[in-house]
C-alpha cells in the first residue's frame, strides 16, 4: 500500500516537472507521416485527379457512367456478399483455432503456427489449381464421398462456394493471428473465479473473454473484409462464368478497355462505400460488441440525461426483453459450453484441412514427372527440383524477394514503431485522423495504389530497381507494424518510462532498456506481417519489377500463367522446407542453450 | 534466455541486412551482365512457354551471335495497359513489343510507337510480308489460330468439325470452357458464339450481339467457366474438368507432343495475328530496329515456324519449310481454306453513334451479360 502511494506521488511529481518541459514526443510521428504522405497520399491523389478527367478538363462524366451502370453495382453487391461471408467464416474459425491454440502446450504451438502460416509459402495461382484438383467432379472430395457411398456430390468449384473456399484458405491466418495475440495475453484467473462462483464455463468465458477480445475480433474482421475486396486471381480461377467480383471489373476497365480513369473511378467508389460501411458498422457495432461496462454505464447515464422522457412502461418492457435475451444467451452459452470440446476440435480440423490440403496436393505435384498438373501424378521424379536449383533466374528471384521483403519489413518496423509511439504517447487530437491514414494502405485496392505509385515514379528511373520495390512495400507494411506496436504500447504502463526518466535515463536509454524489451514480441510480429505482405505480393511487382528485378511471387505467377507445370509447386516445397528448418533450428538451439546452462551450473555447484 | 532473445533479434536484423545487400548485389550483377557488350542491348518481353523458347531459338540467339547485341528477355506476359502507362510516363518497360491488333490501335491512338526504319531491311523482304502487309509502324509477327479442341480421353474417336458441334452437348457430352469475351477480339468468343448459332463466316461482321448472347445463353448451363490464360484450357482438358474447349493451336500441338490426349480441327478455326512494334522513347531504339529487320528475314521466320506451329509473317519462309511442317501451320493452304480471319479493321473501328471502338462496346455488352 505504501509502495503504491509513494509511486503515485512520485510519478505525479514527475508529470508536473515534465509539463514544464515542452513535450517533443510528437516528433516520432514525423517519419511515419512523411512516408505515408509522400509515398501513399501523393500517388493516390494523382490518380484521384485522373478520375475527374475526361477529354477536356474537370468532369464528373466517369462517375455518372459508373454509378448508372448496373454492371458495376452487380459486381459490387456480389463482392460485398462474398466479403461478408468469408469474413464471418474466417473470424469464427480463427477465433476457435486461436482459443484452442492458447490452451495447448507451448511446444505444440510452434508446430501449429507453421500450419497456420502455410498459405504464405506458395503462389495463390497454384493453390487455386490445387483446389480445382480437390473440389472438381472426379477430384479428391468427390472420390472420398464416393467411397462413403455418396454418388452425386455437391458442386464445389466454379461457383461461389469454390470462391469462398479459396478465399477463406488465404485469409484465415489474417483473422487468426491478431485474435491469438490478444487471447494469449488474457489472464485465466477471472474465468476460474467466475466458475468458482457458479458460472458455467461458457458463461464465464463469454463474460471474461468477449470484452477483452472484441477489439481484436473487430480488427481481424476488418482486415479480412478489406483484403477480400481486392481479390482477383482466386475468384477468376475458382468462380463460375458469371461470378466476376469488383477487382475483376476494375481490371477489365484498366486492362481490356485501357481506361485508367474509369478504373480509378470504380476504385474511388469502392473506397467510399467501404469507408461508409465502416463508419456505420463501427457506430452500431462498437457499443454492442465492446466492453459490457460501457453498456451498463450508458444505461446508468440514460435516466439521468433525460428524466421521465418515455415513462416507465417502455423501460419495463425493455427490461423484460433484456432479461429474456440474457436467459436465451445463457442457455445458448450453456449448450456451447457443453459442446466446447467437439466445437474446438471441429474448428481445428476444418481450419487445418482448409489450410493444409491444397499444400499437400502442391507438395505431391512437386514430385510429379508430368508436364501438366494431373492428380494423382502417374509417375514421380525429382526433375522439377533439379530444374529449379539449376535455374539461376529462379534462385535469383528467390533471394531478391527475401532481401526486398525483409529490408522493407525492417524499415517499416522502425518507422512504424516510432510512429506508434508518437500515436499512443503523443498529442491526443490528431490521433484519429492519423490512425485512419495508417489503415488506408490496407483499404485501397493494391492495384490502384500500384498504378498511382508507378505513374508517379516511372519517369525517375525507379522501375526495375530494388528501391522502387522496397518503397511501396514499406507503405504496405506500415498498417501492420503500426497497429500491432500501438496495441502493445497501449497495454504498457507509461509510468515505467517516466520512472526510468526520473532516474536519469535519456530518451535513448528509455528506448533501449524499457521500450525495446517490452515491445519486442510486438515488433517481431509486426516484422513478420510486413515481411509477408511484401513476400506474397504480385500486384505491386507487376508494375514495379521491370525487366531485371523479377520477384519470386511474380515469377511464379507468370510461369504458371504461361505454362501450367509443377515448377511452381517445387518453389512452395522449397520455401516450406526452409520454414520448417528454421522452426526446427530454433528448437535445437533452445535445447542446446538449456543443455549448456545445465552443464555450467552443475560445473559451478561441484 | 534474455540473452538468446536479444541475439535472435540481432540475428534477424543481421540476416535481413545481409540478404538485402546480397539481393542488391544480385540485382547489380544481373544488370551488369546484361550490359558489358559494346554493341549494347535490346529489351524484349519473353512470352515464356513454348512460344518464348521458339522466339529465343529462332530470333534472339542468332541475332546475338550475329550482331553482338544482348537481347535481354524481360519476364512477362505483359499487360498492354501497364506498358502503355510506362510509355506515357517516359519509361517504357521494353524496347520492342509484340501486341495484338486491338492493342496496336490503342498504342497508335496514344502515339506510343515509333515508325519502323525500313532502310535497315534487306532488299525485298518487306514485299514478302503477306497476307497482311507491313505498315509504317508495325509488322505482323506471326499467325495463330483459335481452334475447337477436345479431350480424346473423354470423347474417344468422336471428332468435332465446327463450333456448332462445340455447342452440341448431346453428340459430344461433357463440360465446356471458352475465353472470356472481356478480352474483346482476343479470345474470339464473339465470332465463335455467332458461328455456333449458324452465322456464315462472311456475315460475321458487324457482330450481331443479340444473337451472340442468345447463343451463349444456350451454352451457359454446360459452361464451367471462362479460361483466363492460354495454358488453362489444356490444364482443364488434362484435369478432366472439361471435355471440349477453345484453344490456341500452338498450345494443342505442344500438349500433343507431350503425350496429352487432346485433338483439334482446322474447320472454322479463327486466324489471329500479333504485330511487332517499337515503343516510343525506347532506350535502345536503334538496336530494336536492327532486331526487327533481322527477325523478318525468311530464314529466322522458317526457324520459328519449325520450332512452334505458328505461321511465319514472311511468306518466303514457306519455301524453306518441309511440306509436312507446313501442313501443321494455320496459314498453309489446306488449313486456311476453312478458317476465318479476324477482321481487326472492324474491331478497332468506331462503333456507329458512339465515340467508342467496336471492341469497347463489345466488352461493355459482355460485362453486362456475364454479370447477370
Amino acid at each position: 500500500m505504501s509502495v503504491d502511494s509513494s509511486a503515485e506521488r512520485f510519478t505525479g511529481g514527475l508529470a508536473a516537472r515534465l509539463r514544464r518541459r515542452p513535450d517533443r514526443r510528437w516528433l516520432t510521428l514525423v517519419p511515419l507521416l512523411a512516408v505515408l504522405i509522400l509515398l501513399f497520399v501523393v500517388p493516390l491523389f494523382s490518380l484521384l485527379a485522373d478520375s475527374f478527367r475526361s477529354g477536356q478538363g474537370f468532369s464528373l462524366e466517369n462517375y455518372r457512367e459508373q454509378v448508372t451502370s448496373p454492371v458495376f453495382w452487380r459486381a459490387m453487391r456480389r463482392t460485398l456478399v462474398i466479403a461478408a461471408l468469408s469474413t464471418a467464416i474466417c473470424v469464427a474459425l480463427g477465433y476457435c483455432m486461436a482459443y484452442a491454440l492458447t490452451r495447448m502446450p507451448k511446444r505444440l504451438r510452434g508446430v501449429l503456427m507453421v500450419v497456420v502460416l502455410v498459405p504464405y509459402f506458395t503462389s495463390i495461382l497454384i493453390r487455386s489449381y490445387a483446389w480445382i484438383a480437390i473440389l472438381a467432379p472426379g477430384g479428391l472430395v468427390a472420390r472420398t464421398l464416393a467411397l462413403v457411398g455418396v454418388e452425386n456430390p455437391p458442386e464445389l468449384v466454379f461457383n461461389q462456394i469454390g470462391m469462398l473456399i479459396g478465399t477463406v484458405q488465404i485469409l484465415l491466418p489474417l483473422a487468426l493471428l491478431p485474435i491469438y495475440s490478444v487471447i494469449s495475453d488474457i489472464d485465466r484467473a477471472p474465468v476460474r473465479a467466475a466458475q468458482s462462483l457458479g458460472a458455467s464455463p461458457a458463461v464465464a468465458h463469454w463474460h471474461v473473454y468477449r470484452p477483452a477480445t472484441s477489439s481484436a475480433v473487430l480488427a481481424s474482421a476488418a482486415l479480412v473484409f478489406i483484403s477480400t475486396l481486392g481479390f482477383y486471381v482466386t475468384p477468376a480461377l475458382l468462380g463460375g462464368p458469371g461470378d466476376a467480383l469488383i477487382a475483376q471489373s476494375i481490371l477489365v476497365q484498366f486492362s481490356n478497355l485501357v481506361d485508367p480513369a474509369g478504373a480509378a473511378t470504380q476504385a474511388v467508389l469502392l473506397l467510399l462505400i467501404v469507408l461508409l460501411l465502416f463508419v456505420v458498422l463501427f457506430r452500431y457495432l462498437a457499443p454492442s460488441l465492446s466492453v459490457g461496462g460501457t453498456e451498463s454505464t450508458a444505461a446508468a447515464e440514460r435516466p439521468g440525461r433525460r428524466p421521465r422522457c418515455g415513462g416507465a412502461d417502455p423501460d419495463e418492457r425493455r427490461e423484460k426483453l433484456r432479461a429474456l435475451r440474457a436467459r436465451m444467451l445463457d442457455t445458448g452459452l450453456d449448450l456451447v459450453g457443453r459442446l466446447r470440446l467437439p466445437i474446438l476440435l471441429c474448428g481445428w480440423i476444418l481450419g487445418a484441412a482448409l489450410l493444409v490440403t491444397p499444400l499437400i496436393v502442391v507438395a505431391i505435384w512437386s514430385f510429379s514427372d508430368a508436364t501438366y498438373l494431373t492428380f494423382p501424378p502417374e509417375e514421380y521424379s525429382t526433375r522439377w527440383f533439379a530444374d529449379y536449383f539449376a535455374d539461376e533466374a529462379w534462385l535469383g528471384s528467390t533471394f531478391l524477394s527475401l532481401g526486398i521483403a525483409s529490408t522493407a519489413a525492417v524499415i517499416s518496423v522502425v518507422i512504424g514503431g516510432f510512429g506508434a509511439f508518437g500515436l499512443v504517447r503523443g498529442p491526443q487530437r490528431p490521433r484519429l485522423p492519423i490512425a485512419i491514414l495508417v489503415a488506408m494502405p490496407l483499404i485501397v485496392p493494391p492495384m490502384i495504389y500500384s498504378l498511382g505509385f508507378f505513374v508517379l515514379v516511372a519517369p525517375h528511373g525507379l522501375v526495375g530497381t530494388n528501391l522502387g520495390l522496397i518503397l511501396p512495400y514499406v507503405v504496405l507494411g506500415l498498417p501492420f507494424s503500426v497497429s500491432i506496436t500501438a496495441a502493445a504500447l497501449r497495454n504498457l504502463d507509461h509510468r515505467l518510462e517516466n520512472a526510468a526518466r526520473s532516474l536519469g535515463a535519456g530518451s535513448l536509454s528509455v528506448l533501449r532498456h524499457v521500450l525495446l524489451p517490452a515491445l519486442r514480441p510486438a515488433l517481431i510480429s509486426g516484422f513478420v506481417f510486413s515481411f509477408l505482405a511484401a513476400f506474397d505480393d504480385v500486384v505491386v511487382a507487376t508494375f514495379m519489377s521491370g525487366p531485371t528485378a523479377v520477384t519470386l511471387p511474380l515469377r511464379m505467377f507468370q510461369d504458371i500463367k504461361l505454362e501450367v507445370s509443377p515448377r511452381t509447386a517445387v518453389v512452395a516445397v522449397v520455401l516450406l522446407g526452409a520454414g520448417a528448418a528454421a522452426v526446427l533450428l530454433r528448437f535445437v538451439i533452445a535445447w542446446l542453450v538449456r543443455a549448456v546452462k545445465v552443464a555450467l551450473s552443475r560445473l559451478g555447484s561441484s | 534466455m534474455k540473452f538468446s532473445r536479444k541475439t535472435a533479434l540481432g540475428a534477424v536484423v543481421a540476416v535481413s541486412t545481409l540478404l538485402a545487400t546480397a539481393a542488391c548485389g544480385g540485382g547489380d550483377t544481373s544488370a551488369g551482365s546484361a550490359s558489358p557488350s559494346a554493341a549494347g542491348q535490346v529489351i524484349v518481353p519473353d512470352p515464356g512457354g513454348d512460344l518464348g523458347k521458339a522466339m529465343k531459338k529462332a530470333f534472339f540467339d542468332p541475332f546475338e551471335k550475329q550482331t553482338g547485341i544482348d537481347v535481354v528477355l524481360a519476364s512477362g506476359e505483359f499487360d498492354a495497359a501497364v506498358v502503355l502507362s510506362g510509355v506515357k510516363a517516359g519509361a517504357p518497360a521494353y524496347d520492342i513489343l509484340n501486341i495484338n491488333a486491338a492493342g496496336l490501335q490503342r498504342f497508335r491512338d496514344n502515339a506510343a510507337i515509333e515508325p519502323i526504319d525500313y532502310t535497315l531491311w534487306k532488299e525485298g523482304v518487306r514485299d514478302k510480308i503477306s497476307p497482311v502487309k507491313a505498315s509504317d509502324d508495325a509488322v505482323p509477327a506471326f499467325y495463330i489460330s483459335i481452334v475447337p479442341s477436345w479431350s480424346t480421353a473423354k470423347l474417344g474417336d468422336k471428332a468435332l468439325t465446327s463450333w456448332a458441334d462445340f455447342w452440341d452437348v448431346g453428340k459430344f457430352p461433357g463440360k465446356r470452357t471458352l475465353a472470356p469475351g472481356a478480352w474483346g477480339a482476343g479470345g474470339a468468343t464473339f465470332e465463335i458464339a455467332a458461328m455456333a448459332d449458324g452465322v456464315a463466316p462472311k456475315d460475321l461482321y458487324p457482330i450481331d450481339y443479340d444473337r451472340v448472347f442468345k447463343s451463349l445463353d444456350r451454352l451457359k448451363p454446360n459452361l464451367v467457366k471462362f479460361w483466363e490464360t492460354g495454358a488453362e484450357p489444356i490444364q482443364l482438358l488434362t484435369g478432366g474438368q472439361v471435355a471440349v474447349t477453345s484453344a490456341w493451336n500452338g498450345r494443342v500441338a505442344g500438349a500433343q507432343e507431350k503425350g496429352v490426349p487432346v485433338a483439334s480441327t482446322w474447320n472454322q478455326s479463327i486466324l489471329q495475328y500479333d504485330n511487332w512494334t517499337i515503343l516510343k522513347g525506347a532506350k535502345n531504339a536503334a538496336n530494336a530496329q536492327k532486331l526487327m529487320a533481322f527477325m523478318m528475314e525468311a530464314q529466322p521466320q522458317a526457324d520459328f515456324a519449325n520450332a512452334i506451329p505458328y505461321s511465319p509473317a514472311n511468306s518466303a519462309a514457306f519455301d524453306l519449310l518441309s511440306p509436312e511442317r507446313a501442313a501443321l501451320l494455320p496459314t498453309s493452304p489446306g488449313n486456311v481454306a476453312n478458317a476465318v480471319t479476324q477482321d481487326y479493321a472492324w474491331w478497332t473501328a468506331k462503333a456507329p453513334g458512339t465515340d467508342k471502338s467496336n471492341e469497347e462496346v463489345a466488352i461493355e455488352r459482355w460485362q453486362a451479360w456475364v454479370s447477370k
